[in-house]
């Protein structure tokens, strides 16, 4: 048989074929069409889930890797980057001719010795290069001068003889080294008085001003129409004041739980937080020394929980109380310092300005601190259905709550605070099958 | 202009009002086009599906599809049947490619004795021919469908299932050989029993 032949007569056969409609089919095609077909497919949640876990995976492991020596060994390969290490290998260079002959010396071996070994060629290199400006007269600043750096930077500086040596040595060439050497003999310890001062760490001890606007897409969902979730992302512009008006960002995701008959919700998230701080103008290291600007940054990862539960869940006013955890993990945290130096080369120039910028890592924050704080709201939050399908809210809230940092440096830190929502109000766009849109405007103050 | 007889334009009339209560999600107007073309497309999937609940199956996932996606659909540019049948058509050939990623755990079942004599495919009812059919390993079952049924050469059945031309050409011709035995062995049995 030609298979044409054979494939024609199946055909002809075959396409006679027509069942009875059959109701049971409909019905199955009716609940099919109630059933809501889940927007997140299983492959993001799989997405998501690998990438909660890698970024859990990279912070577990610059946690553990980040021990005492290799953050030392961290901070003075950012010296090196950033051309401290010549100046101060300079200074160390000028060092043993210097201290004999101011006589009072009190550096100490070890800070000496903290300098790194490479820094002594890069010091050699620069002795041809500083050889004509050494010819020069020098006007040295006598030692009544020299003002002190501050309380918890003072205890760290270098004596007043290797100060002097070093700003002989500086002023010499541009002085702009000076302070930045003394950053080398201690690296971590300046920067600690800045972390210390840190406002995002330390609400508890200052009023943190704080307007946040949250933006809002998420993909709602029920589950056997008992149960409703929704998972989206979240970008928080904010402002904050503590000294200075500063900016903040934080976005990630956020997934939440909701259900029907008991009047209980939860919420989850993962957030990448920036927080930028300016403290108080340092008290000047020298004089002559015009401290600009100390900007910091601190981004992390927020992890928040937050478990709600609503009074009146049915009516538009809706009181809740709300409870939660949150953990911030700092990542990264980098700080600027911007100072004017006015120093003279000799006494016959005039008065000569320098604008010295410099930009630090902060070298003990990534991965070994873990902050964390719990507080409880009182709120009520009003719904204001609008037409087509629009809502608003209006929140207010009171709080207080209780904050404790877990730090590998500092230890367990326990600190009592309150916070207080003035209000806040927001806009949402509801009911859209796939996704619900939504702006808030919050401001409290911690 | 071509007269269109009575009945038609009552036809195509009907179904532009189902086709429009479909997009405004009217469940009536839904039911009714399911109804319309329940028999026809379930005649397609149970050709492509291994029994009736399976065919059932296809055919709800391929009307879920219609509802859902009818707003796209152009009255102008052709008819509701055919791009209905169409869907069908991918939804099958879409089950069998997710059902292929699957352990493959056929042909045992399949294993026909070797036999010899003509195939009696007229001697054979619809029904018995179908139920043949449905018994063919899946993947040659869909070939055998897309290429003696729906017509479509090799190279597009190679590109619609994800397979060479050279396996499209191989499978047609094993569902061939599997089907003329089991029909030859189905005709042989209902003659001895009609001997008795």
């Amino acid at each position: 048989m030609l298979n044409e032949d054979f494939f024609n007569r199946i055909k002809s056969k075959l396409s006679g074929i027509e069942p009875d409609f059959d109701p049971g089919d409909w019905a199955a095609m009716e609940a099919m069409l109630d059933r809501k077909k889940p927007i997140v497919p299983l492959r993001a949640l799989r997405i998501a889930a690998g990438l909660a876990l890698f970024v859990l995976g990279y912070l577990s492991y610059s946690y553990f890797s980040n021990t005492e020596n290799t953050r030392h060994a961290l901070s003075y390969s950012t010296a090196e980057k950033s051309g401290i290490a010549k100046a101060a290998a300079a200074a160390r260079a000028e060092k043993d001719h210097a201290l004999p002959t101011m006589g009072k010396a009190t550096a100490s071996a070890q800070e000496g010795e903290a300098l790194p070994q490479a820094a002594k060629s890069d010091a050699e290199t620069l002795q041809p290069a500083m050889a004509g400006k050494n010819e020069a007269p020098v006007s040295l600043p006598a030692e009544s001068d020299l003002e002190t750096p501050g309380e918890n930077a003072a205890a760290e500086m270098p004596g007043p003889a290797l100060r002097m040596a070093e700003k002989k040595r500086n002023a010499a060439y541009n002085g702009s080294a000076d302070l930045q050497s003394s950053l080398v003999e201690s690296p971590g310890e300046s920067i600690r008085l800045v972390k210390k001062e840190s406002p995002v760490i330390k609400a508890g001890e200052n009023y943190v001003h704080r307007a946040m606007i949250p933006f809002d897409a998420m993909i709602p969902g029920t589950v056997k129409g008992r149960k409703s979730w929704w998972i989206g992302m979240t970008a928080v512009p904010g402002l904050q004041y503590v000294q200075n008006a500063k900016g903040s960002f934080a976005r990630g995701l956020v997934a939440g739980m909701e259900f029907a008959r008991v009047p209980l919700s939860f919420e989850a998230g993962i957030l990448e937080d920036r927080f930028r701080y300016e403290e108080a103008p340092a008290a000047r290291l020298y004089l002559g020394e015009n401290h600009t600007l100390s900007e910091g940054t601190l981004s992390g990862i927020s992890i928040p929980l937050k478990a709600k539960f609503y009074f009146r869940s049915k009516s538009r006013v809706a009181p809740f109380i709300s409870t939660g955890l949150t953990a911030f993990i700092p990542v990264k945290e980098q700080y600027v310092f911007s100072f004017d130096m006015k120093t003279t080369k000799n006494q016959a120039q005039p008065l000569e300005a320098l604008i010295v910028r410099d930009t630090f890592d902060l070298p003990n924050r990534p991965g070994r601190e873990i902050n964390a704080s719990t507080t409880f709201d009182f709120s009520s939050k009003g719904d204001i259905t609008l037409p087509d399908r629009q809502g608003m809210y209006l929140l207010a809230s009171a709080g207080a709550g209780l904050n404790f940092q877990v730090n590998a440096r500092l230890g367990f830190q326990m600190s009592a605070n309150y916070s207080r929502s003035l209000g806040g109000m927001g806009l949402e766009q509801r009911n859209m099958k796939r996704i619900d849109l939504g702006m808030a405007m919050h401001y409290f103050i911690n | 202009m071509d007269k269109l007889p009575r009945v038609k334009i009552i036809h195509r009339l009907m179904l532009t009002d189902l086709v429009e209560g479909c997009r405004k999600e009217d469940r009536n107007a839904q039911r009714k086009l399911y109804e319309h073309f329940h028999s026809k497309m379930l005649g397609i999937c149970l050709r492509y599906a291994a029994c009736r609940e399976e065919a059932v199956e296809v055919l709800n996932s391929s009307f879920y599809k219609v509802f859902k996606n009818i707003h796209r659909f152009d009255d102008k540019k052709g008819n509701v049947e055919a791009w209905i049948r169409t869907i069908v058509t991918n939804t099958a050939i879409d089950r069998y490619r997710k059902e292929s990623k699957r352990p493959n755990t056929i042909d045992l079942d399949y294993a026909y004795k070797e036999s010899h004599g003509s195939v009696a495919v007229e001697d054979l009812t619809a029904g018995e021919i179908l139920k043949l059919v449905q018994e063919l390993p899946p993947a040659y079952r869909t070939v055998f469908n897309l290429f003696a049924i729906e017509g479509f050469s090799h190279k597009e059945i190679g590109e619609r299932l994800g397979i060479s031309e050279g396996t499209s050409k191989s499978n047609l011709a094993k569902a061939r050989k599997k089907l003329q035995k089991a029909l030859s062995i189905n005709y042989e049995i209902k003659r001895r029993q009609h001997a008795k």
